[in-house]
């Protein structure tokens, strides 16, 4: 018994040491071709971010279904939780020499982030002859601006009366416990609250926290994404919030008593800058797409959808003009300039404090 | 004696392949975020080094560690609360026949069968200002106004034991099975009462499951995240939602590796405190 046991253990010592060995060698090796094959560039092959919900669904529909079907490309998605492109993400895989899409959508403040880690390919007017068609504020030496929303105050409009006209309305005793605010931008939220009392964004200090402190009380959620203020606002469970514009004009469609408002303090504008990130597989198909979204007929569906462009070709009908905003000159005329290097270098300081005025 | 020596080194090859996916997958990225830990991160820009700031920062800001108790505090009543539900089901679970005992069992792990956004969404229609029991409550003429259900601590408990209750439960029923029946019967046929029959059998010998149960669900109630978030309405903050907005909204890997070394030292006395109790249960 003990014979056939040191046979066996010999013979199994062989094979395992073999075994092991190939396991290895697989467990080693298949990295680095996983890693080539994905280098590997096909140019008819694009790798896209894509929204959650309705405005990824209008991308699909409009922004990326009649460009594949136009260029003949194929695109894969990397389906996003809110419309913040996972910049920490991206940053890793271009530092690490391939970085997960050809287009990446920039917030303002994540701009000035790439620009300080040089994460962005630069784009020129010339490769993009739609461009011509852009105001000139709107194209940026990494790309376009696309998608201009507004940030302002969405009110039930039955059961919030008469039509807010200005932020301090949040603070009313009356709508104690029907409102909320984000926290998703809490940059946003912030400089709301001081435009509220101090008539400027900034600077944001221990008075912002005592007219946030304030409302603190009344509120019901710090909502983090906007489909969780929606999801307030089909449930009765709030009245009013800081909301944006294009978030409203769905809800509405969907039969909410809902408006949406500009205080008479100022609103802001916010765009995204669709840039390509440095190392990316299809440069070439990602300016072409670019060129392509920047023309009248996609930028047109965008205004239908219900949210703003910097295209001078496109017209807009009076409900559009008023659900986009930014066409009616003079409400664009209470818009408030944001200092996104101030909002940048500020987070961390303001998280902290934001953070010990919840927990309080 | 050099044969065992050669048998025993052929099964250390075993080991060879989990090793290397260990190293790759576990060990090389803890050490990253050790190094991350002690970079700096100043204007945007990270810098490999050896830097204190962070663990400077999370001693000093008056509102990390704040937070760190609050996780470790809210942890500890999820805990209790699962141990307080899921004992007397683990229980039931024991004593009951074999089909009973697989429905009770479909019951409880039946949260993770189920998608968390949709749990969660479930506890907002249940629970919300014009939920099912505030409107209940109301047009049965209980209360005037709805109730505070969620958007705090209390939804945010309710929801996380509605989960974790079936980490508690499994360690709890297999102890529970373990204990010999006849040890109980003695005891209640020398005129022990069902209480102290429970009390000076049943618990002692329950502990290891006891302790199991307690360590699963503190760990991983140390690491929840999405649910504080929702059922929180951001009010509730954790540790996890600290590191998850350095990285997310600050880019801030530095701040939010030595947070995340600080939860993994958390834990790591968790699991040593648990097993300290565990080997003097035995002895």
């Amino acid at each position: 018994m003990k014979k056939n046991k040191n046979k066996l253990s010999t013979i199994s010592r062989r094979e395992i040491i073999k075994g092991a060995g190939a396991a290895t060698a697989t467990v080693l090796v298949t990295p680095y071709f996983f890693v080539k094959a994905h280098a590997a560039s096909d140019p008819k092959h694009m790798r896209m971010y894509n929204f959650d919900g309705n405005l990824g669904d209008f991308y699909t529909k409009h922004w990326y279904g009649p460009f594949m079907e136009k260029f003949d490309v194929k695109m894969d998605f990397i389906r996003l939780k809110g419309s913040r492109a996972p910049l920490e993400k991206v940053q890793a895989q271009i530092n690490a020499g391939q970085p997960e899409t050809d287009v990446l959508p920039l917030h303002p403040d994540q701009v000035i982030f790439a620009k300080r880690n040089d994460l962005m390919r630069n784009v020129t007017r010339s490769e993009i002859p739609e461009s011509k068609n852009f105001y000139d504020q709107f194209f940026t030496e990494y790309g376009p601006n696309l998608v201009l929303w507004c940030y302002g105050l969405a009110y039930n409009t039955e059961k919030v009366k008469p039509a807010p006209t200005s932020w301090k309305i949040l603070w009313d005793k009356q709508y104690a416990g029907k409102v909320a605010l984000n926290e998703g931008l809490k940059d946003q939220t912030l400089q709301m609250v001081n435009l509220a009392f101090k008539g400027s964004p900034y600077p944001v200090d221990a008075e912002t926290f005592k007219h946030l402190s304030d409302i603190r009380p009344g509120l019901v959620s710090l909502w983090g994404s906007g489909a969780d203020a929606e999801q307030l606002f089909r449930n009765d469970e709030i009245v009013m919030t800081p909301f944006w514009n294009g978030r409203v004009t769905k809800l509405k469609k969907e039969g909410l008593p809902l408006e949406f408002a500009t205080p008479d303090e100022g609103f802001f504008v916010r765009s995204s800058v669709y840039g390509i990130p440095k190392n990316a597989r299809n440069p070439e198909m990602a300016l072409e797409w670019l060129n392509w979204v920047m023309g009248k007929g996609p930028q047109k569906k965008m205004v239908e959808f219900g949210y703003g462009t910097p295209n001078k070709l496109v017209e807009h009908t009076p409900e559009e003009a008023k659900a986009v905003i930014v066409a009616d000159p003079e409400v664009v005329k209470k818009a408030v300039k944001e200092d996104f290097t101030r909002i940048l270098d500020n987070s961390a300081s303001w998280t902290d404090m934001w953070t010990k005025w919840k927990s309080t | 004696m050099e044969k065992i020596d050669n048998n025993k080194i052929s099964s250390w090859w075993l080991l060879v392949p989990t090793s290397f996916l260990y190293i790759i997958t576990f060990f090389i990225p803890l050490i990253t975020l050790l190094v991350m830990s002690f970079s700096r991160f100043e204007s945007s820009v990270t810098t490999v080094g050896f830097y204190l700031d962070n663990y400077e920062k999370i001693l000093t800001d008056g509102i990390t560690l704040k937070i760190f108790f609050q996780t470790v505090e809210l942890s500890l009543m999820i805990t209790l609360f699962c141990l307080l539900l899921g004992y007397p089901v683990a229980m039931l679970m024991r004593r009951v026949g074999p089909k009973a005992r697989l429905w009770i069992l479909l019951l409880v792990v039946s949260p993770l069968l189920t998608s968390i956004i949709v749990r969660n969404v479930a506890w907002v229609l249940i629970l919300g200002r014009s939920g099912m029991i505030n409107d209940l409550l109301i047009s049965w003429g209980l209360i005037s106004k709805p109730l505070p259900l969620m958007y705090n601590t209390f939804g945010v408990v309710l929801a996380v034991v509605h989960v974790y209750l079936s980490f508690m439960v499994l360690p709890l029923f297999a102890a529970l099975s373990s204990i010999n029946n006849s040890l109980e019967e003695a005891a209640a046929s020398l005129g022990a009462k069902p209480l102290s029959i429970f009390l000076n059998v049943t618990l002692p010998l329950s502990l290891p499951g006891i302790m199991a149960g307690c360590t699963l669900v503190f760990i991983l109630s140390m690491g929840v995240y999405l649910t504080p978030v929702i059922m929180g309405g951001n009010f509730v903050v954790t540790l996890p939602m600290l590191i998850e907005d350095a990285v997310r909204n600050r880019y801030n890997w530095p701040e939010a590796s030595a947070m995340a070394l600080l939860l993994l030292i958390a834990i790591g006395i968790m699991i040593v405190i648990s097993s300290s109790i565990q080997k003097w249960v035995k002895s």
